[in-house]
């Protein structure tokens, strides 16, 4: 059985039901609605970003759904995974942003995981250059912030 | 307890007080809809304001006062919205809800938790479950306490002194929900530095006054952090814990040096033990650097290669994490170290090996070495393992030869 959905450039795609239903917001949907030949809109996702998410859900069909919330953030990311999040930023950022919206958590994780990577080992200035961001805080507030992260000597 | 220190609460304690009541009025007053109309628009004079950084619960109610002003706003049916500029319609229809509801926005008004509670409408994150603020009496609670369990006067102690100064959070961190140069909503941002190390998340503090709100008002960390910090607080009444771990600034849990011990930055967990006493068994620093060191090139007098220098990064150093034995282990496993940069052929002795490297004979045995002519890469492989990387071997050599110094701090590039 096949699910009609509708990105927001009203691009229509066609996909397994079992691929549609990785992502909980389409799975509750079609538990709500019931078989129905009508597309499912999806109006924060492009036809672009879309066509990502279905590709990975295609992988990972047959994952096992883990909760344990640990299990989850300590898991490294696999190989494929990381060849598929070799995009560029604003394409990765709109991939978290769709697995947010469509509620596929392995994805989001992925996503996050990528994001996070690339920013651990860094410093301060090399993060602001990575994703542009304008450094405003004060020389007093550095100061401060630095004095706080500070190893205090504790009894 | 000294007067000075109970002073002190006693100001702590009517400052709350006061601003409990108000804060209640107000709510009554604008909730029950007596006064729809005036969105809540408080006046404070610089006095007052200067009064407010004192206290941890006060700054929390001061950016709430921030928070009212821009965030929420009243209209004619007593609704709540967030204001227009964010783009996102959600209403709170307090008419119409379960007593419930309406408590839980009654008693969650910290300005935090409302921004929480609008982006969980929009967006699905999956965060931890919020936990529940103290109430603005905590200080009170904690008073009683004092009052009865002497014990926990360490800890109030402690909160004063930490919370004597006003944390970095300004009026401008407050108020929009987008981080502006970027497309990720706050509450995603939060969900990504989730996956630092502790002190990777410290350091990103610094990057932008955005990222230091995120950091810092993300409640996981406190859930993450505090099982381990516990024993910090010996005479914490478990049913306070929940009520302390939030009142505690972001920046006192991340003090993780007590005692020459650290925190590790993986599973939080404080071991008993020191760089100093215990070698490789404590929480060492990890690189995790862009740069991979050549290794084992130098050696020492009797001519075995040794590992990069063991010492400990200055604080706040992002290219190090520190990570307990464990974790290292864990840690290497999934990105292995480079190979030895000594030549292949190299031997040393069994005692040379067990000396340097803590392998011993029997971990050795049945692999048809010669006890006299241990292959250098072989040993330095098992040591790997066993002591949790070249770091560990580091710490076990420098906690070994008495001449080296144990733990030398030096300020790194």
């Amino acid at each position: 059985m096949s699910v009609r959905l509708l990105s927001s450039d009203s691009e229509d795609f066609t996909v397994a039901k079992e691929v549609a239903e990785r992502s909980m917001l389409i799975k509750n949907m079609l538990e709500d609605v019931g078989d129905n030949d009508n597309p499912i809109p999806l109006p924060n996702v492009t036809a672009k970003i879309l066509r990502k998410v279905i590709e990975w859900c295609e992988h990972h069909l047959g994952d096992p759904v883990t909760n344990d919330e640990n299990e989850r953030r300590n898991t490294e990311i696999d190989e494929w995974d990381q060849k598929f999040m070799e995009v560029d930023q604003e394409t990765l950022f709109d991939i978290i942003l769709a697995a947010n919206y469509l509620d596929i958590k392995p994805l989001l994780d992925v996503g996050c995981k990528t994001v996070a990577n690339m920013i651990k080992g860094k410093t301060a200035e090399e993060i602001r250059k990575i994703f542009n961001i304008v450094n405003d805080l004060t020389p007093e507030e550095e100061a401060q912030i630095r004095k706080e992260n500070e190893w205090a000597e504790d009894r | 307890m000294t007067r000075p220190v109970y002073a002190k609460l006693l100001e702590i304690f009517m400052e709350s007080n006061r601003r409990y009541e108000e804060r209640v009025a107000f709510q009554n007053r604008h909730l029950s809809g007596a006064e729809p109309n005036p969105p809540p628009v408080m006046v404070r004079t610089n006095d007052q304001a200067s009064t407010i950084a004192t206290s941890p619960v006060a700054q929390q109610e001061k950016s709430q006062d921030i928070l009212s002003l821009g965030k929420r706003s009243v209209d004619d049916e007593g609704h709540i919205s967030p204001p227009q500029s964010q783009g996102k319609k959600i209403k709170y229809d307090l008419e119409s809800s379960d007593a419930h509801q309406r408590e839980r926005l009654d008693t969650r008004t910290n300005a935090f938790d409302l921004a929480l509670i609008n982006d969980a409408a929009s967006f699905n994150v999956v965060l931890d479950e919020i936990q529940p603020l103290p109430p603005s009496d905590i200080v009170n609670d904690v008073g009683k306490s004092v009052m009865s369990d002497i014990n926990f006067h360490q800890v109030i102690k402690r909160i004063i002194q930490k919370c004597s100064q006003p944390s970095v959070i300004d009026d401008r961190t407050q108020l929009p929900d987008m981080l502006g140069h970027l497309k990720l909503p706050e509450l995603l941002w939060a969900h990504i530095l989730q996956y630092l190390p502790l002190s990777t998340a410290a350091h990103c503090r610094l990057v932008s006054a955005r990222w230091n709100y995120v950091i810092q008002r993300s409640p996981t960390w406190f859930h993450r952090m505090w099982p381990a910090q516990r024993n910090r607080f010996l005479s914490v009444n478990r049913s306070k814990t929940d009520l302390l771990c939030t009142t505690l600034p972001f920046h006192s849990l991340l003090n993780s040096h007590i005692s020459g011990r650290f925190m590790c930055d993986s599973c939080y967990a404080y071991p008993k033990f020191t760089a100093f006493k215990h070698g490789p068994q404590a929480v060492l620093p990890v690189f995790i650097g862009p740069f991979l060191h050549e290794r084992y090139t130098d050696i020492d007098d009797e001519g075995i290669p040794i590992p990069p220098a063991f010492f400990m990064p200055s604080p706040g150093d992002p290219y190090y994490i520190n990570l307990c034995l464990p974790c290292r282990r864990a840690y290497f496993s999934r990105r292995p170290e480079p190979m030895p940069s000594c030549p292949t052929d190299l031997t040393i002795t069994s005692k040379q090996a067990s000396r340097s490297f803590a392998v011993f004979k029997t971990q050795l045995k049945g692999r048809g070495f010669r006890p006299n002519a241990l292959p250098i890469h072989e040993v330095i492989r098992i040591a790997r393992h066993k002591l949790g990387g070249d770091v560990g071997i580091a710490c076990h050599r420098s906690s070994n030869t008495p001449a080296a110094s144990p733990m030398p701090k030096i300020e790194s590039a």
